[in-house]
């Protein structure tokens, strides 16, 4: 009980230091993985539906769903939402999306980025040629606007289970 | 009859998929600003399992078909059982032999595991007992994912020459078999769901048994040379006997070895064996032929493989009357 009084108080006089200092929890990030299965209607149609990921196997499509939420009562710039592509899995080639967003692509671990047409890759006898999609290591995507309070906005991508 | 196998080696099939069971692990990361300073970076993580993937490809390896005839027993067809999933899984495994679409139908006499990895049926391999020593493949162990299954089958009595019989191996996962697709949750590796792949967790392949109109033919003649100079057989008496080798058929005879015990009330003549005109020493030594060597008191001559094509070959040797 004390100290959620403390709590309360510090925020009631001090509200400019904890603007300057943003303390964990001012924004939300939360990942999703889906899968999609065919679903046959009662009509006889077959629609591919979104579960939950499971039954993944080798060669299985995985939709990640990235969705960031503005938790704080004043809005957020620059939102960068970075995400390194997992371990055993093949990014799929022109699946990224994010309204508002300019999204980017590594493939030297996070240290350079670029659009999928300026990206190179260096082979070990040093040539170099253009990245393919399997090349990607990381995905990052810019929101162009800030975040309002309570706002989400959520990009995707989709990968292949090698 | 010869047995003329092809083995292919090993690995052409191997899964290459994430094991099951692995956990595949997604971590994002925001930064931001606000109130003109930066946020604290915010993360999340993702973590699901990969699931098993229950495929099986049983391949005869075995050529063409095996050349047999009526009664012979133990005739052997080779499979290879191959774990084309991406977990460690167990298979049962079944012969048939009572298929339609043949002339007659084997006799399964037994299942060999090639327990000691060596392409062949001997010794150290063990017998197949089902739900004894149902073998675990393990798909992301190279080396581990397959192993051969010898499938013995006796042949019936009855069937005529060029009549074929097929004989079957079909093996089935253990933890889920079921349409492509289907799947039953908790049995696969670390847990995790087993989904039948292509082959619904079961696959089977066919080999054939064809008896063979191919036989081995033996014309034996004899000269009798007396101390006289004529042919009486009387004590002393020289006797040249010959035996022509042909053979018939569609098929090759392979390893035809030549065996002939001298007759009773006479001796070998030392020295007199030939093999289409040539001389054979009669001792077990390089060449082809011996006497008293291989087989007490008889010829024994080895000519190879032989076809309908094969000019006859002729074994050749005297003996003396006592």
């Amino acid at each position: 009980m004390t100290s959620i009084k403390m709590a309360l108080i510090l925020a009631t006089l001090v509200p400019a230091i904890a603007l300057a200092q943003a303390s964990p929890g001012k924004i939300q990030l939360k990942s999703v993985a889906e899968v999609e299965v065919e679903v046959t209607k009662p009509n006889g149609e077959v629609e591919l539906r979104r579960v939950p990921a499971e039954k993944v196997l080798p060669g299985t499509d995985v939709i990640y769903t990235i969705t960031t939420t503005n938790l704080a009562d004043v809005p957020v710039g620059d939102v960068a939402v970075t995400d390194p592509i997992p371990e055993h899995m093949d990014y799929r080639d022109g699946s990224a999306s994010g309204a508002g967003s300019d999204i980017a692509f590594s493939v030297d671990g996070g240290k350079s980025w670029g659009a999928p047409a300026t990206l190179r890759v260096v082979e070990n006898d040093g040539t170099v040629r253009p990245a393919t999609a399997a090349d990607y290591t990381h995905i990052r995507w810019k929101f162009t606007q800030e975040l309002a309070p309570k706002e989400s906005r959520s990009v995707r991508f989709r990968a292949r289970l090698q | 009859m010869a047995l003329a196998l092809l083995l292919l080696l090993p690995g052409e099939a191997l899964a290459l998929g994430t094991p099951a069971g692995d956990d595949i692990v997604n971590t994002v990361t925001a930064t931001y600003t606000v109130g003109g300073g930066p946020g604290v970076p915010i993360t999340d993580t993702h973590i699901f399992l990969v699931d098993e993937l229950i495929d099986v490809d049983v391949t005869l390896q075995t050529a063409g078909p095996v050349p047999t005839a009526p009664g012979n027993t133990n005739e052997v067809l080779t499979f290879l059982v191959t774990n084309v999933g991406n977990g460690i899984e167990t298979f049962r495994l079944t012969p048939n032999a009572a298929l339609l679409g043949d002339d007659f139908d084997p006799t399964p006499s037994g299942v060999f595991l090639d327990s000691n990895g060596n392409g062949v049926l001997d010794g150290p391999d063990a017998a197949y007992v089902p739900a004894g020593n149902d073998p675990t493949l393990d798909a992301n162990t190279p080396g581990s994912e397959s192993i051969l299954v010898f499938v013995l089958n006796d042949i019936p009595a009855g069937p005529a020459p060029n009549d074929r019989g097929d004989a079957q191996l079909a093996a089935d996962a253990l933890s889920h078999t079921g349409a492509p697709g289907s799947s039953t949750a908790g049995v696969g590796d670390g847990g995790t769901f087993a989904v039948a792949g292509a082959s619904g967790g079961d696959d089977d392949d066919l080999g054939s048994y064809l008896i063979t109109d191919t036989s081995v033919n033996v014309l034996k003649t004899s000269a009798v040379l007396d101390p006289g100079g004529g042919a009486s057989p009387v004590p002393g008496a020289f006797i040249t006997y010959s035996l022509d080798v042909t053979v018939t058929g569609t098929d090759t005879a392979a390893n035809v070895v030549i065996t002939d015990p001298i007759p009773a009330n006479t001796t070998y003549r030392p020295g007199t064996l030939l093999l289409n005109g040539a001389p054979l020493t009669d001792a077990g030594d390089a060449d082809t032929g011996d006497f008293n060597a291989t087989n007490p008191g008889e010829v024994t001559v080895g000519l190879g493989a032989l076809n309908a094509a094969s000019p006859t070959q002729t074994v050749s040797f005297q003996v003396q009357i006592n």
